[in-house]
């Protein structure tokens, strides 16, 4: 009779074991991730009217800078790209509506780009209250031929208040960072492959969100 | 379907989920005819790596027969319904920098996740069946069905002339120790030493002697594995658990030089002596770092100075990494994960002729539906296990 409880009691065991063996990996690794970062803790987020910025770029091999910044234009690739995050309405071929579950909604209009480049699109939120003040995205030539580059610039103010702003100023551009990075790598996987990897619906033995 | 699937730390279980479907255009599905156990999934089972989801199907090396297939796959001729194939384990896209550049798992299209591996990595690579969601995320194929992405791509047809198990192992084991090889450079009157004996560690050694080394010499503990060395490859063998140093019995072998080239095919669950030994296995025990590099830091001291170093292990974080060593010996090291799409033509004419035939690595057969089991033997190292293969 004892033996069954033993068993549950070292499977308990094993398990918060296990979780503490988690922490302690994402504690060892992230932290020395971040630490190798030197980068990240020299340069502090730079900011315009007080509010967070994040920038990344990628290299689309293949292309030049005219052709991505077509495709950038095209409703249906930002509708994609932002796919994760909002649902994304085009009321003209300028003004753009956002839908971002828990966010709430907003509207963007396109905006010319900062010194009026051909290659880049810029979207400007028209409410100050949008989490998402500014996306743009400019193209440039790479060197030696390796295709054209991408860099994708979000100005990004978080909900919640002085909260949200301490919350956001202690990880710093670690949640902006990853959507820039996520959704550069989805416009070249699109724009390479025509398509964007996804593991959404695929089996697995746990409750079926579709 | 049945699917062998992850369901915390040493908890596989096979359950039914949901068959795989059509996603992307590039798709086929795979009637999965058989999926074998890799080393590197045990660090998975035993809890090594994380991001892995309870309920993640695992497997990665695997072929099988295309049973369904995307709107935009055979239209360059190359995959259809019917086709007998195997898959690297790695997805390639095959048209960003890297795929063109033969590093397939190097892939910038194909981890849904990117931000995920940038964090650790510094950048993202390619997605892998059944490895985790920081690798993608991907549904394994230890499974009666499995989708395949960029099938174009990915799917490699098997001719008449090899059988499933032999190609079986050209979707992980033998390209990953093809790879390893290749990375030695090997030139004629060359001697390459070989750490494991396991699926990866056979194909390193039997593909150094394809590429020309005068000797190979595979260092193990355990005497079946040795025996398979000898017997199936034509190596001479090394029990380290019967010598008093690896490095002095090498150099012994060598003419007091060292091997000109040295793989590493154990990876972060080496098993070793010692204080070393102790040390990293208190401190994997609390995840201050996930590797215990017995059989790396032992390779390291034994090459040559100005040697290769290559590889093939799966690391995380190591404590104790003697890159001193490696900067005072001037090696040459050299690392990745699996290119398989750049070296597959090349398996499958080898399997062709007969040249490397893998098919000796499968000392258990058994269904799917007793892959527990099947990881238990393989980690346990029982019954002489080297490679379980399941049959769904």
């Amino acid at each position: 009779m004892g033996r069954p409880h033993a068993v549950e009691g070292r499977q308990h065991a094993r398990g918060g074991l296990g979780v503490l063996r988690m922490v302690g990996f994402f504690a060892a690794v992230g932290g020395m991730a971040y630490a190798l970062d030197a980068s990240r803790r020299r340069a502090a987020p730079d900011e315009r009217e007080g509010k967070p910025e994040v920038e990344r770029s990628i290299t689309i091999e293949g292309q030049t800078a005219e052709a991505l910044e077509q495709r950038w234009r095209e409703p249906e690739t930002l509708r994609r790209i932002m796919a994760p995050y909002a649902e994304i309405v085009f009321l003209s071929d300028d003004r753009v509506r956002w839908h971002a579950p828990h966010l709430g909604d907003w509207t963007m209009r396109r905006d010319g780009g900062p010194d009026g480049a051909s290659t880049s699109v810029r979207w400007i939120s028209e409410d100050e209250t949008a989490p998402l003040r500014e996306i743009a995205v400019r193209f440039r030539d790479g060197a030696h031929g390796r295709g054209s580059i991408a860099t994708l610039h979000l100005v990004v103010v978080p909900p919640g208040g002085p909260l949200g702003d301490a919350v956001a100023r202690l990880f710093g551009d670690l949640l902006p960072g990853a959507v820039a990075t996520r959704s550069l790598h989805v416009f070249k996987a699109l724009v390479q492959t025509g398509e964007i990897p996804t593991t959404g619906g695929q089996p697995a033995a746990r409750r079926d969100t579709r | 379907m049945r699917a062998l699937v992850w369901n915390g730390i040493n908890d596989p279980r096979v359950e039914t989920v949901r068959d795989p479907e059509i996603v992307n255009p590039h798709d086929v599905i795979l009637r999965v005819s058989l999926s074998t156990a890799c080393g590197s999934d045990l660090h998975l089972i035993d809890g090594y790596i994380p991001t892995m989801k309870a309920g993640d199907i695992l497997g990665h090396e695997f072929m099988g027969v295309v049973e369904d297939v995307g709107a935009e796959v055979g239209k360059v001729s190359k995959v259809s319904k019917g086709d007998r194939v195997v898959v690297p384990s790695f997805i390639s896209c095959g048209q960003c920098w890297w795929c063109q550049h033969g590093q397939s798992s190097l892939c910038d299209n194909t981890n849904p996740k990117p931000e995920l591996q940038e964090a650790l990595l510094g950048y993202p690579t390619a997605g892998i069946y059944g490895y985790t969601h920081a690798f993608g995320g991907y549904a394994g194929a230890h499974a009666q069905y499995v989708r395949v992405p960029f099938a174009d791509n990915d799917c490699f047809k098997v001719p008449d002339g090899v059988s499933d198990e032999q190609a079986l192992f050209l979707s992980d084991a033998a390209p990953t120790g093809y790879m390893g090889a290749d990375f030695c450079n090997i030139h004629p009157g060359d001697v390459v030493a070989v750490w494991g004996c396991g699926g990866v560690g056979l194909m390193a050694q039997k593909s150094a002697l394809l590429m020309g080394a005068e000797r190979v010499i595979a260092i193990d503990r355990l005497p079946e594995r040795l025996a398979l060395a000898r017997d199936h490859v034509g190596a001479e063998t090394i029990n380290y658990t019967a010598v008093d140093s690896v490095v002095e019995a090498l150099k012994e072998m060598t003419g007091g030089r060292g091997p000109d080239s040295c793989i590493d095919a154990v990876g972060m669950e080496a098993h070793g002596t010692g204080l070393q030994y102790a040390y990293d296995r208190v401190k994997q025990f609390m995840y201050t770092e996930t590797d215990r590099g017995q059989a790396l830091r032992e390779a390291i001291l034994a090459v040559r100075k100005g040697g290769t170093l290559s590889i093939l292990g799966v690391y995380g974080v190591m404590d104790k990494f003697p890159i001193g060593v490696i900067m005072n010996k001037g090696l040459t090291v050299r690392t990745a994960q699996q290119h398989g799409q750049a070296y597959m033509d090349r398996l499958l004419a080898h399997a062709g002729k007969g040249e490397l035939d893998p098919s000796f690595l499968v000392t258990h057969r058994m269904s799917l539906e007793d892959g527990v089991h099947g990881y238990e033997m393989f980690k346990k190292k029982q019954d002489g296990c080297v490679r379980p293969v399941f049959a769904p």
